[in-house]
């Protein structure tokens, strides 16, 4: 019988999860990762009397209350796109929908430290909520528009904007998918594009740049710039990411704090933020709730999963 | 009639997107981690195996697992 002291929500092919599962055993905590394609390989049993959940893989039994339990490691998509994946069998939406729905539950640990709480992911995956936020704390933010019409907004032919979703968009199209990255338009194009069907965010492009990413972990910051043969990046640079260095760097104080407190403000405890330095200004993008970071280990040798460890272990 | 911008921008890619290949490898549940089924080492530490840079592995989709 074991009395989980970190509870890890995941899936079986997230590697990144392996970073921090194998450090925590290195520090022999007790802790136990849940992968949401094997759950009906477990056998799982709530009680709300007791608020305790109670898991069996494997034959080994795993208790799960707020007298043990101290941090979940909540690795997982906050809502799942059904509208995506017009012809899933029954079974399979019966699946999707009753977890998604048991892990929400999960939220009733008040008391625990979350990173992050789907909760607080929710609310904080929000663009413009986010840019507020951040013009509110301080940070530059290139000028932004969500639009679905751009009559009423000025537009330069001859300048530069980027293009990019509000929300991810991927689209099922037969057997082929799509996929939108942020797009360097110029206003000429802008002005010649169709809008009404779904609002999109147009925004400054700020150029040339160096793309920043920082990685807060409770109180801990960890940034690397993006470049690609020691130049910035002309517009998103995962369209390059097979070809780009990932460098650490040491961010003005000042830019570390303000990082660190949009994420605290947004309730969150992990935060990858992208900034941009133009002209010796930072710039804010965006704050990516459940951002990657395992890239970051292995290619500009940032200890994340060290601090997320830490972060999740520390006592309440 | 002209397409949406986000429709016009997108990339299009062929399904399906390729899966990491984990012959030689097995999830261990109790340690909540790949390894290698011969050394029984961390999938993720051995120098063979092709660490994802991504969740996505091959294309960005974002990073919350929305093309899920």
């Amino acid at each position: 019988m074991n009395n989980v002291e970190i509870l890890i929500i995941s899936d079986t092919m997230d590697f990144t999860t392996d970073y921090i599962c194998i450090e925590l055993k290195r520090r022999n905590v007790n802790y136990l990762r849940i992968n949401r394609d094997k759950f009906n390989k477990y056998k799982i049993v709530f009680d709300i009397n007791g608020l305790t959940l109670n898991i069996i893989i494997n034959s080994r039994k795993y208790i799960i209350d707020e007298n043990n339990l101290k941090a979940i490691y909540y690795r997982a998509p906050i809502y799942l796109h059904d509208t995506y994946k017009p012809n899933l069998p029954l079974e399979k939406q019966l699946y999707r929908s009753q977890w998604t729905a048991f892990l929400r539950n999960l939220t009733l640990f008040e008391n625990i430290k979350w990173m992050n709480n789907p909760i607080d992911t929710f609310r904080a995956e929000n663009k413009m909520l986010q840019l507020k936020y951040a013009r509110d704390i301080g940070f530059i933010c290139p000028n932004t528009y969500l639009v679905n019409s751009i009559e009423e907004i000025e537009i330069n032919k001859n300048s530069n904007y980027i293009m990019k979703s509000l929300d991810t968009v991927l689209l099922r199209n037969g057997d082929k998918e799509a996929f939108v990255y942020s797009t360097v338009m110029t206003g000429d194009e802008l002005m010649n594009s169709e809008y009404q069907l779904a609002p999109v965010v147009i925004q400054e492009y700020i150029y040339p740049k160096i793309d920043l990413r920082v990685t807060v972990v409770g109180d801990d910051i960890f940034a690397a710039k993006i470049e690609k043969n020691g130049l910035g990046i002309d517009g998103d640079w995962r369209k390059e990411k097979e070809n780009v260095e990932f460098i650490e760097v040491e961010l003005p104080e000042e830019i570390k704090r303000k990082c660190i407190q949009i994420v605290s403000e947004l309730g969150l405890s992990f935060g990858g933020i992208d900034l941009i330095l133009h002209n010796n200004e930072y710039y804010f993008v965006e704050v990516n709730p459940t951002g990657e970071w395992a890239w970051l280990v292995n290619n500009a040798g940032l200890e994340i999963d060290i601090s997320i460890c830490d972060y999740l272990q520390n006592s309440r | 009639m002209k397409e949406h911008i986000l429709k016009e921008k997108a990339f299009v890619y062929e399904l399906p997107r390729t899966q990491p290949n984990m012959a030689g490898y097995e999830f261990n549940d109790e340690n909540g981690y790949w390894i290698n089924q011969k050394n029984k080492k961390p999938c993720i530490k051995d120098p063979s195996f092709a660490a994802p840079r991504t969740k996505k592995h091959d294309i960005e989709t974002g990073e919350d697992k929305k093309g899920e």
